[in-house]
């Protein structure tokens, strides 16, 4: 904003600020300068009684020996050298009586004119003392009102700034805010969802779960604390159990821990993140989680991979299954079916991540194929159509792409 | 026929809005209604033109239209909450009592008591009109739903009085006069104009004056501090233009003033509406005023804004506009043209609509 505003269409406003600016500018110059000149000034002047009494100390310096030396003479005629012998006599004396009292006058005297001269030095040296000071003075008090100018235009600069800061925060908050209302609408958490619900009907039944996922089992023989991350219904949980594995699971939707407590398993609810973070490393012996990766934001992913990693004991294994992108049957039966995915994973990004933080023998494992009916069939084969065959193969392909396993679980071992 | 009358705790002689409401009387009355004046208190000169607050309910019907002019907290907002009648309500702003506090405890009350009724009148006014489109914003941030602006009201033929020629005698000479016209209250930062003065004199032109023209009775600590600072600034030639027993300068006095003015200066940082920048025009006296709260409406396109209290460039400022002479008369031609707005010609329809908008709406319901 300019400093100046004249809203005059006539009139050329940032013309006369650049005048006025100008102007300030010579104006501090000339001031200066003129500060400068004024150190060099004479001393103050001299008033006439200081010329009187600088006339009297030099009549002192003068006269401040009184011995009477004066040659006796007398031109009369005749007796004129009998005058001149009788005042001699007469001088010679007074002399005997004068003499010592003119002597301590002298004395006197040379003490006082030295003292005299002593102030008349000093009170030279306080007058160019106090013209140095007046000088001095003159340059506090200009610059103390500069100082006292600049001051308050610090403040009120100052203020300017402080209230753009105060909007642009109030802007912020409102931004923030907005931006919470957003971010809290992709937090499913707060969707009104009846999630389990929606499980029940689409993910399959408890025992379907459990048939298929006991096929996870085999990678967690033996352990005694496996975690379950986004447990939901406890299948797995329950599975594990079975097979006498300790194991417990995290989950953030209580509905589903009540559920899974019901059931006497260790279900605790809270965000798998937080609860990594805050265990002490290699304490893991297991790391599973069945379709949550990809309720997740990438950022997410990773850190729970990193932090599974550092959390697992030495040989203990991380098992991540998710619907598999790679088979398009999933996306048209599966994956869009639930609200509240973000993004499918692909075999190949996972088991990426999985080598990139440092599992070793890291692999897919593909399961769930769609329903044999659903998939092509193939023609029978006689000896003379050959060609059958690759028209056999295309469809194999064709399967492969169309309607290839749903899902795939992405397993490393540290 | 119903009345239509005005209400307000407070009717001061030489009170900008005690002026509008003598004013709107007298236009209400030649549309041919009856109309009265209800107050707490009055200046005793007017004591034939108002009536006590308590009596307008006695006074009235239910179909009568109320005016209450609003500017301070008061028991008659209270009062005028649980009357039936239709209302209009004139905002003409508060001082946030910020201001006030450690200068007078009384007005840093009553300021913010105001702050705080205007709100139990939200649903209470059938119109809410600021005296200015700073009042009207504020008004909405507020909450009023059916809002507008009708400039205050001023009586032009006031400014006819003839100058009093004493005063004119007096400071006849070339010294540039800067002038400020308002209570000596602290938001008007008439200490920052000290400042600036004492830098404009020392540095720029000695042959200066500064003419204070107001009233300090609500305030003697804040002009207390005032005579300080123009004593430890050691600058001369301030002027104090006050009456001690707090009525307002005379008329011929401020005229005066006005006249003598070679530039206006307003540092304030809060201004409901500013009558004197609307008179300044009037006397071509160029404007500089610091950019805040209602100046820049008041103002339209007119005069010199100033963002910034930068005293140096201030200063040349001033000088600028006394040594560039086509700067200044196009600055005063330009206030000039702005007058208009504030022309009762202008003003009388736009009072009226407002009147008769207000009429033609529902009584409000009144929860007691």
């Amino acid at each position: 904003m300019s400093s100046i505003e004249i809203r005059d269409p006539k009139i050329d406003a940032k013309k006369i600020v650049e005048q006025i600016r100008a102007k300030v500018r010579q104006k501090r110059q000339a001031e200066l300068e003129n500060l400068l000149e004024r150190r060099f000034d004479p001393p103050l002047p001299v008033s006439e009684d200081e010329l009187e009494v600088k006339r009297s100390l030099t009549e002192a310096n003068r006269e401040w020996d009184v011995q009477v030396g004066k040659q006796i003479l007398s031109n009369r005629p005749i007796i004129g050298g009998l005058l001149r012998r009788i005042r001699r006599l007469l001088q010679t004396e007074i002399r005997w009586t004068l003499d010592p009292i003119l002597e301590r006058q002298i004395a006197f005297n040379v003490h006082a004119v030295q003292v005299l001269n002593g102030l008349a030095a000093a009170k030279n040296e306080i007058r160019s003392s106090l013209a140095d000071l007046h000088t001095s003075a003159s340059i506090i008090a200009a610059a103390h009102l500069d100082l006292g100018d600049r001051q308050e235009e610090m403040d009120s600069e100052a203020k300017d700034k402080l209230a753009k800061v105060n909007s642009t925060l109030s802007e912020t908050d409102l931004a923030l805010s907005e931006v919470k209302g957003r971010l809290d609408k992709h937090d499913f958490a707060n969707l009104k969802f009846d999630y389990p619900k929606f499980q029940e009907e689409y993910r399959g039944s408890r025992e379907e779960i459990v048939r298929r996922q006991a096929a996870y089992i085999d990678y967690f023989k033996g352990c005694k604390n496996v975690l379950d991350f986004g447990c939901g219904r406890g299948e797995f949980l329950e599975l594990l159990k079975q097979n006498g594995i300790g194991s417990y699971g995290i989950e953030t939707d209580e509905r589903m821990v009540e559920l899974c407590k019901s059931r006497g398993l260790d279900a605790r609810r809270g965000d798998v993140l937080s609860h990594l973070q805050s265990l002490p490393d290699e304490t893991l012996d297991g790391v599973f989680s069945a379709q949550v990766v990809e309720h997740m934001l990438p950022a997410d992913l990773l850190e729970i991979i990193a932090l599974s990693y550092r959390k697992l004991m030495p040989g203990g294994f991380f098992v991540a299954e998710t619907v598999n992108p790679s088979s398009l049957y999933t996306f048209s039966h599966a994956f869009y079916v639930d609200l509240t995915h973000v993004k499918p994973i692909h075999p190949q990004a996972l088991l990426f991540l999985l080598r990139m933080n440092g599992f070793r023998d890291v692999a897919a494992e593909f399961s769930s194929l769609p329903p044999p009916e659903e998939r092509l069939q193939s023609v029978p084969v006689d000896n003379k159509a050959g060609s059958l065959e690759g028209l056999n193969e295309n469809l194999r392909k064709l399967n492969d792409a169309i309607w290839g396993p749903q899902d795939y679980a992405a397993i490393g071992k540290k | 026929m119903i009345r239509v009358d005005q209400i307000l705790p407070t009717l001061a002689y030489g009170d900008a809005i005690g002026n509008e409401a003598l004013h709107m009387q007298r236009i209400i009355q030649s549309w041919g209604y009856e109309s009265s004046i209800y107050t707490i208190n009055s200046d005793p000169r007017l004591t034939n033109h108002v009536r006590p607050y308590s009596e307008y309910r006695r006074d009235s019907t239910a179909e009568d239209l109320l005016i209450f002019h609003y500017a301070i907290g008061s028991e008659v907002t209270e009062y005028v909450r649980r009357l039936p009648n239709r209302m209009l309500l004139i905002y003409h702003n508060i001082t946030p009592h910020e201001y006030f506090e450690g200068i007078s405890d009384e007005a840093a009350a009553l300021t913010k008591q105001g702050r705080d009724e205007l709100l139990m009148l939200r649903d209470r006014a059938t119109l809410a009109v600021g005296d200015s489109e700073y009042s009207r914003q504020e008004l909405v941030e507020l909450g009023f739903s059916n809002t507008g602006v009708l400039p205050l009201i001023l009586d032009f033929s006031r400014y006819q009085t003839e100058p009093n020629p004493e005063v004119l005698e007096k400071f006849h000479d070339e010294a540039v006069n800067i002038i400020s016209v308002g209570r000596f209250a602290p938001n008007k930062r008439l200490d920052q104009l000290i400042r600036l003065f004492a830098h404009y004199k020392r540095r720029k032109q000695p042959n200066a004056r500064l003419f204070l023209v107001g009233s300090f009775v609500d305030f003697q600590r804040f002009y207390a501090y005032l005579v300080w600072l123009a004593q430890i600034l050691a600058v001369d030639d301030i002027y104090f233009v006050a009456r001690s027993d707090g009525r307002s300068v005379p008329t011929p006095d401020l005229i005066a003033y006005y006249k003598l003015g070679s530039v206006y200066v307003s540092m304030s940082e809060h201004e409901g509406f500013c009558v004197p920048l609307v008179e300044s025009m009037v006397f071509g006296l160029p404007i500089m005023a610091y950019n805040s709260s209602a100046v820049p409406f008041t103002l339209g396109d007119s005069g010199i804004l100033f963002n910034s209290k930068n005293y140096e460039e201030l200063s040349e400022t001033i000088d600028l506009l006394q040594t560039d002479h086509t700067l200044r008369r196009r600055i005063i031609d330009r206030q000039r043209q702005r007058l208009p707005a504030f022309d009762i010609l202008r003003l009388e329809p736009l009072f009226r609509a407002c009147v008769e908008q207000v009429i033609a709406s529902e009584p409000p319901h009144v929860y007691w």
